[in-house]
């Protein structure tokens, strides 16, 4: 086997590693590769052993940096994502007291049913618990946000039952929001951006 | 790698692969760093990159060369080593 043979069995054995270490340090490999080839007899099997000993030992480790490398960047995109939606949950409870309180005063002015009235109370007290898992997002209280979540979910409910004819923006908002944020805070990640629970 | 496989008597053997994971690594860790790309006369003008210790990697060194130092001189002192089997 000539070395010139050898180093393209060589090149194909790089694809073994990661490609941004590939693109970093592929030439250099090579170039030591043929330092190899030319003190060494290419046609011997000690040699392709410790090519391939090599190759074998250090290409998963580094396969597996690169994968815990992309595992973190996605963990930074997924704290951005649940900082947004904390944000966003913020807003919408706020909006969520606001229109409980123009609703209020809608309905003031004719005759207040009892479970009307039970039903707005429930509006509030769940967009209140909404705007308190946001902020304990953003504090990262992961635990306390579940819970205010739930509480939420459970106030939106009784409010439903007592008061049928809520909009579907409430409902969506009401429902949708906390079951996406308890989907996201207990979805297991490796290291929780939200820290300690 | 010559260098590596000399200084060990031949008992630790560095492929490509290896030598630059280990690199990577200790750039990364800031141990060495990169000092430029020249060519080799020796080797066919080919460019090549130099790296060289830092002085973080100084110390870091020093550290564990003085580690090792006081494992060894342990062992000595409970005649681990340095005496002749019986």
């Amino acid at each position: 086997m000539s070395p010139a043979a050898a180093e393209r069995i060589y090149r194909l054995l790089l694809r073994a590693y990661p490609p941004d270490f590939r693109a970093e340090y592929g030439r250099e490999m090579v170039l030591l590769f043929r330092d190899q080839c030319r003190e060494s007899d290419v046609r011997s099997l000690g040699f392709w052993a410790a090519v391939i000993c090599d190759v074998a030992r250090s290409a998963p480790a580094l396969r597996a940096d690169a994968w815990r490398s992309r595992g973190s960047q996605s963990t930074q995109t997924t704290e951005v994502i649940m900082k947004l939606a904390a944000m966003l949950t913020v807003l919408l409870g706020v909006l969520g007291i606001l229109n409980a309180v123009v609703e209020w005063a809608a309905g003031s002015k004719g005759v207040i049913d009892g479970t009307y009235v039970l039903a707005v109370v429930l509006g509030v007290f769940a967009s209140a618990l909404l705007l308190g898992a946001g902020i304990a997002i953003l504090l990262r209280r992961q635990q306390a946000a579940r819970l205010a979540l739930f509480a939420s979910l459970v106030s939106v409910m009784a409010a439903r039952l007592l008061f049928p004819w809520m909009s579907i923006f409430s409902q969506l908002v009401g429902f949708g929001l906390p079951v996406a944020l308890l989907i996201a805070l207990y979805w297991p990640r490796r290291a929780s951006p939200l820290g300690a629970a | 790698m010559k260098g590596v496989t000399a200084r060990s008597e031949g008992t630790v053997r560095l492929g490509p692969g290896t030598l630059y994971g280990a690199l990577k690594r200790l750039l990364e860790a800031g141990l060495v760093e990169e000092c430029g790309e020249r060519a080799d006369r020796e080797r066919g003008d080919e460019r090549r990159r130099y790296y060289r210790l830092t002085q973080f990697g100084l110390s870091v060194a020093r550290a564990e060369a003085g580690r090792l130092d006081a494992l060894v001189r342990a062992a000595r002192r409970k005649k681990l080593i340095g005496v002749r089997p019986a």
